[in-house]
């Protein structure tokens, strides 16, 4: 019965986010003229991406029943090593993001498994060895610079001239994400490790593998982001960035199993950071 | 022994009536129950005891009916309004918890404060003062779930009788309804646990709801039966003796079906199993194509851990697990893979409680209601729909709905979303570790029918099991396990020969 509530719930969150959404747009067009401006629509949007990708990530983590908390450090590192290797690589620099957030994951799901540390407080410990590093990696430099155009390119050509590139491969992720989730037998299979652990184990599947993938696919969607962050900006600082909580709580708030919820949420608390800038 | 249950009649229920829609759950039902007393209620799953159970301890509101209390009417509002008349109920599942305290929990939801702090010491001593007076073996600050399973039963009934033992309650008398308080025990945990009921019924009456006819019988001064939301009749056990097959023809309506087991021992062989375990079993045995091979053993003989080792959940030390003369891996997939099947009653374990009995289903049989496209295993929604159907006709689910949650299912259907998930992976052979704790006896037989069926299609099982009933129906060889060891096998020969009194008569004497 908690379930069936709990899901009630979400779908009232996720109804009563859009309604405060398209609220927050009436209200703000009107009384801010720059807020649905093509300028206005562009800088939502790259705000949202790496929200979206990394709250997409975070759900399959939490439909294991488990946490991960280095996603904002994944994002952060990733974007730095792709900016390092940018110059060398070119516009193929932009899959050095996703390959090493993938590996960044696995470690996580690695010291959370073989360690036997439940995954908050696993996944905090390599939030700040991740930020560590990227600190460490950009030593005497203050910024990682990017800036050749074929490489940013991936990220901020314009289809429609106002949608960057960035959100179209956003939302390809998603849809792809939210499909493997629902409709395949690896979403199931995680989502049931989630609903019962042994009952899981005990109808054969080997449960270890798809907790280290649930944890690689969270940190390879963190990386996608990274890159992506790199090419829009032209470069990288290992500077915190506070991504993790809008993440964390899209996914939370949108729920599991995923669904298109997630890309509601999203938007509404971009929209609402969005806001409180103008507002400032 | 039957006098002394006397005739003051403390709770009486007459024609109640409860309707969920169209459906009529309880269609005039009577009950009574003397001072004293323990009286055991019987009907199969669905029969609407758990419903009446609810209505005396106001959970739920009766159409139609009066309930008297100790000559008075009474309409308890809800349970905890029924508590402080002194009627309280242990649900099947004792809704336990298992990082309290004993004293937490005895006093959970009616702590004792002194002002706004609790007031621990003057619990615990309580607490220590109702164990010690129940001669109950734990200490108020252990954990619960340190605690055996049956001193577990134990301290949540005395939780029930917390009001009576301490005298904070206005009335000293007290009701004490049990459901099914030994579905997950072992048989010694049992009689301990009846053992107590035996002490205390001195002081409380007791409504007791059980599935394993034999030992409520034994327990029982009277007995309510109830089939389809009516009274079959109560029967007076002091009066006129009744035997468990008789009790299976009134809780059924018609007499006991046969099981048709093919008993003669297959010859070719597709399990050998030596398997150690240091200090737990050490056991060697082999299994038959098509061959159901018994093991019965009281907690601490090895035969449940035995079970999980079979499945790969428990680590051994040594030993040889061979399929048709290839060596299995050690984890609980590969053995799956290799097809060993591993069920228990205890379906906490087996089952996701929030999801539908489809995919339930699906858990184990992923290359049934797979498609394959780009690499990516889908789901293909109609086969799946197609595979739950199938099985459950087969294993007769009610509601026979695939999207029905599994927490709204009986325990005898859940029980039977598990085995539905096994007979469709259709493993060589399935390990069942007491799978039919709980389950009531229209389910058993049904169990009892697919299990058989299953063997004669030259599957093969391991039934690891407490109820030497099942064993001799069902095994074709029995094995008795003591301290780790199989100190005794029984052959088919001598399982039709021998009645279960015989064998529990070996039992004791090993």
């Amino acid at each position: 019965m908690l379930k069936l509530g709990g899901r009630r719930l979400q779908e009232r969150l996720i109804v009563s986010n859009l309604g405060l959404l398209i609220g927050m747009i009436v209200l703000f067009s009107v009384a801010s003229p720059g807020f649905l401006s093509v300028r206005g629509i562009i800088v939502i949007q790259l705000t949202l991406v790496p929200i979206l990708l990394l709250a997409v990530g975070e759900t399959f983590v939490l439909m294991a029943r488990s946490f991960d908390l280095s996603i904002g450090s994944i994002y952060i590192l990733t974007s730095v090593f792709t900016a390092l290797f940018a110059s060398q690589l070119g516009p193929v620099a932009i899959l050095v993001g996703p390959a090493t957030g993938a590996i960044f994951g696995l470690m996580n799901g690695m010291v959370f498994k073989f360690g036997r540390i439940p995954s908050f407080i696993a996944t905090l410990a390599t939030m700040i060895i991740y930020q560590g590093v990227a600190q460490i990696v950009v030593t005497g430099q203050y910024y990682l610079f990017a800036t050749e155009e074929s490489f940013r390119a991936i990220a901020i050509s314009f289809v429609a001239s106002v949608i960057p590139l960035m959100m179209v491969w956003a939302m390809i992720l998603t849809v792809f994400f939210i499909f493997v989730a629902l409709k395949t037998k690896f979403g199931r299979v995680v989502y049931s490790i989630g609903a019962n652990y042994e009952a899981t184990r005990f109808s054969g599947i080997n449960v270890m593998k798809y907790q280290l993938a649930a944890f690689a696919i969270s940190g390879f969607l963190a990386g996608v982001a990274g890159g992506l962050a790199a090419a829009q900006q032209g470069g990288a600082s290992a500077l915190p960035y506070p991504i993790l909580l809008p993440a964390v709580a899209a996914a939370t708030i949108a729920g599991t199993p995923i669904t298109g919820g997630v890309v509601i949420i999203a938007i509404y608390l971009t929209t609402d950071r969005r806001v409180v800038q103008l507002i400032k | 022994m039957a006098s002394s249950s006397g005739e003051v009649l403390e709770l009486t229920a007459e024609g109640i009536v409860k309707r969920f829609g169209d459906f009529v759950a309880l269609d005039n039902v009577n009950l009574d129950l003397r001072a004293g007393e323990v009286l055991g209620v019987v009907g199969q799953n669905g029969s609407g005891k758990s419903t009446l159970m609810k209505v005396l301890i106001g959970a739920q509101k009766p159409d139609a009916g009066r309930i008297q209390l100790r000559g008075r009417p009474f309409s308890p509002k809800n349970p905890h309004d029924a508590e402080s008349h002194g009627i309280s109920m242990v649900y099947q599942d004792g809704a336990l918890v298992p990082d309290l305290k004993v004293y937490q929990y005895v006093y959970l939801g009616r702590e004792v404060t002194r002002g706004t702090i609790l007031h621990s010491r003057g619990m615990r001593d309580k607490t220590s003062e109702l164990l010690e007076n129940l001669k109950i073996p734990c200490s108020s600050d252990d954990f619960i779930r340190d605690l055996s399973p049956a001193t577990q039963r134990m301290v949540s009934i005395a939780k029930a009788s917390l009001g009576m033992i301490t005298g904070e309650n206005k009335s000293d008398e007290r009701i004490i309804i049990l459901d099914e308080p030994t579905a997950q025990l072992s048989s010694t945990e049992r009689s301990i646990v009846f053992d107590k009921v035996r002490e205390w019924k001195k002081r409380v009456s007791f409504v007791i709801i059980s599935h394993l006819l034999q030992e409520l019988i034994e327990i029982s001064d009277r007995m309510t039966v109830i089939r389809d939301g009516k009274n079959v009749g109560t029967l007076d056990l002091h009066e006129k003796s009744v035997s468990a097959a008789e009790l299976h023809k009134l809780i059924m309506g018609r007499e006991r079906r046969d099981i048709v087991v093919r008993r003669n021992a297959s010859l070719t062989k597709v399990l050998e199993v030596e398997l150690a375990k240091q200090g737990v079993f050490d056991v060697s045995f082999s299994l038959g194509e098509g061959e159901i091979v018994g093991f019965y053993g009281t907690i601490g003989s090895g035969v449940r851990e035995l079970g999980m080792a079979l499945i790969g959940s428990l680590r051994i030390d040594r030993g040889v697990l061979k399929k048709g003369g290839k060596s299995l891996g050690g984890s609980i997939a590969a053995r799956v893979r290799m097809g060993i099947g591993y069920l228990t009653g205890d379906h906490a374990s087996q089952l996701n409680i929030e999801w539908s009995v489809q995919r339930n289903i699906s858990l184990s049989n992923w290359d049934k209601i797979l498609t394959r496209f780009l690499k990516l295993a889908m789901i293909d929604s109609r086969k799946e729909r197609q595979l739950a159907e199938e099985y459950m006709k087969l294993t007769n689910i009610a509601p026979p709905n695939p999207d029905a949650i599994c927490m709204s299912l009986s325990g005898g259907n859940k029980q039977k979303v598990i085995l539905a998930r096994w007979l469709a992976k259709e493993p060589d052979i399935l390990v069942l570790d007491n799978p039919t704790a709980g389950v009531d006896v229209g389910t058993r037989e049904e169990f009892y029918r697919l299990l058989a069926n299953s063997a004669a299609s030259g599957k093969s099982f391991i039934l690891i099991s407490e109820d030497l009933d099942e064993l001799s129906t069902l095994c074709s060889k029995l094995h008795l396990m003591k301290d780790g060891k199989i100190v005794r096998s029984l052959a088919s020969a001598a399982l039709e020969n021998l009645g279960d009194e015989d064998i529990r008569q070996i039992i004791k004497g090993l």
